[in-house]
């Protein structure tokens, strides 16, 4: 195993938090009714 | 003068059918087929500029142009980019940016689709492979050439795809596709996963040195050397990638966006499509078809390219199958399985069907949209015409084929969208003015945008976009298109260009014969 498997892995770490942040924050918007 | 259109029923709807229209075969197809024939960690170093530095920033301001255009009955980018430039120069220039813009969206989308709409139907194919068994045993790379070279099996699939398109779309939009993307959607992320893991687990299926981990190590061991002999042509190559795969720079993503409310948020939403075309995209298509590819590159490649080692083998399936890499790839994975793969694949290949089948459809509704505002051509009427259009430019990917025409209009395609991209800022960033911008970015946002992102839409993005566009601008234009293609390019940017400036003319024609504003917003 090289240095790859770092940059895969933080290349994968910073897409899924970016994807359960901004799900989860338009979840809890939307419960809450916010914006419109 | 504002105006009332349809809308989204619910927020989560408008996402996940934002998603089903990213997430498709952009993901599984060609993202990979990008990094194969773009020197693997060579792609990924300005793949991942090209998300934060333009994919986010653009995301944003399609969806702000969107929202704004629909706010006054406009789903098309003519119009509405009209109304844009509108605020800080006169009518008839003002004219002239909205026919430049919507002439590009419209070329874009009509050439996109042209081939795009031959993967689905590939997909189709395929499935229907996988419940005969038709690959077992074969040569998957001799299998897919053969393939492509049955022009009647071709053409039915390809056939099969388009008319049913057309159906869902003469349906209407949240009917059309919101019920369909709930459903499907999630079973081909849960599918996809479970793929990964199988690749992840499969290793080495025929040959020692060949395994899936190979392929992982070339996606992910970043190639200075590679990139710095191919600069521009890379960079052009993964901006066009982000584009591509986050439907940017083809007026759909403002077409979506016109149908939300004039304070629906726009910020938070543009960041989730994105974060979940990513997820589809990295994650998922970026560990099975170049993974796969790599560990069965013994069964596909020659053994003189063998020979010089793993990246030339997958330099190798890229060039000579194009946006069949993963044609040529994913079904060995299925025969591995045994005769239960037969289901399997066909379930998968069925799933990436609908993927690329949804995306179509927001390009297809484009058109058709575009017919309806713009023309008063009826909605059944402009449905079945562009269907034609699709028809006529669907032919040559038949019988001209791979090499002399999707190939090079493929290429095309990395440098029209970062074209528009470029249009996008210049027209609904700055001649929109950039206050402007900022405002309807944050109305109705669920978040706030950090300010550095301002300046990255103001200013490093439009010299990302720059540097690919000046730098093989020369390449194309010497040689690098094929006559055909060429034609058929010039023609669409004809056609659009006529189109967008009757659409503007027709709503705002007194306007522009005074050359002063007279319909105030």
């Amino acid at each position: 195993m090289g240095s790859w498997v770092i940059y895969m892995a933080i290349a994968w770490l910073i897409i899924l938090a970016m994807m359960f942040w901004s799900i989860g924050k338009l979840l809890e918007a939307e419960k809450q009714g916010q914006g419109s | 003068m504002e105006q009332q259109r349809d809308q989204w029923a619910t927020k989560i709807g408008l996402i996940l059918a934002m998603a089903g229209n990213a997430v498709g075969l952009g993901n599984f197809v060609r993202f990979p087929t990008q990094v194969a024939q773009h020197g693997g960690g060579a792609f990924m170093v300005p793949y991942f500029l090209a998300l934060f530095l333009l994919g986010i920033p653009i995301m944003w301001v399609e969806w702000v142009a969107g929202r704004y255009g629909g706010k006054y009955g406009h789903g098309t980018l003519g119009p509405s980019y009209y109304l844009m430039a509108r605020e800080s120069l006169k009518p008839r220039s003002a004219l002239v940016m909205g026919v430049i813009s919507g002439m590009v969206a419209f070329a874009g989308v009509t050439l996109l689709n042209s081939y795009y709409l031959h993967l689905i139907g590939w997909s189709a194919a395929y499935t229907w492979f996988s419940i005969t068994g038709a690959y077992y045993g074969k040569n998957t790379g001799q299998f897919f050439s053969n393939y492509l070279s049955n022009h009647a099996e071709v053409f039915l699939f390809w056939g099969i795809t388009i008319v049913t398109i057309a159906i869902a779309v003469g349906r209407g939009v949240s009917k059309g596709i919101e019920k369909w993307v709930k459903v499907m959607m999630p079973l081909l992320y849960i599918f996809a996963i479970i793929m990964v893991g199988y690749v992840f687990v499969l290793g080495s299926p025929i040959n020692p040195n060949w395994s899936t981990i190979d392929g992982f190590a070339f996606i992910w061991t970043p190639n200075w050397a590679y990139l710095k002999a191919h600069f521009a042509t890379v960079m052009l190559a993964a901006a066009g990638q982000i584009f591509f795969t986050l439907s940017l720079g083809m007026g759909i993503i403002q077409n979506y966006a016109s149908y939300l409310g004039p304070n629906d948020d726009v910020a938070l939403s543009g960041i989730a499509t994105v974060s979940l075309n990513e997820f589809a995209e990295v994650i998922l298509g970026g560990s099975l078809a170049i993974p796969l590819a790599t560990a069965y590159a013994p069964k596909i490649v020659p053994p003189d390219v063998l020979a010089q080692g793993k990246n030339a083998a997958l330099a190798w399936i890229g060039q000579k199958f194009g946006l069949g890499f993963a044609y040529t790839s994913l079904p060995n994975v299925f025969v591995s399985m045994g005769q239960i793969g037969r289901f399997f694949g066909a379930l998968w290949f069925l799933l990436l069907w609908f993927a690329g089948w949804t995306s179509a459809i927001a390009m297809y509704n484009y058109l058709v949209a575009l017919f309806e505002e713009d023309l008063n051509i009826k909605r059944s009427i402009g449905t079945w015409l562009v269907l034609l259009i699709y028809f006529i430019l669907g032919l040559p990917v038949i019988y001209i084929g791979l090499d002399k025409y999707v190939t090079p209009l493929d290429n095309w395609i990395s440098f029209q969208l970062t074209l528009l991209a470029l249009l996008d800022i210049i027209v609904a960033v700055y001649l929109f003015k950039p206050s402007n911008f900022w405002e309807e970015l944050h109305k109705g946002a669920y978040i706030r945008v950090p300010t550095v992102y301002k300046w990255i839409t103001l200013i490093i993005a439009p010299i990302f976009l720059l540097i690919p566009l000046v730098g093989t601008f020369k390449g194309f234009v010497s040689g690098g298109i094929p006559p055909t293609v060429g034609a058929v390019i010039i023609i669409m940017f004809i056609i659009g260009a006529i189109e967008t400036y009757f659409a503007i003319k027709k709503k705002y024609g007194e306007e522009i014969a005074r050359n002063e504003v007279l319909i105030k917003l």
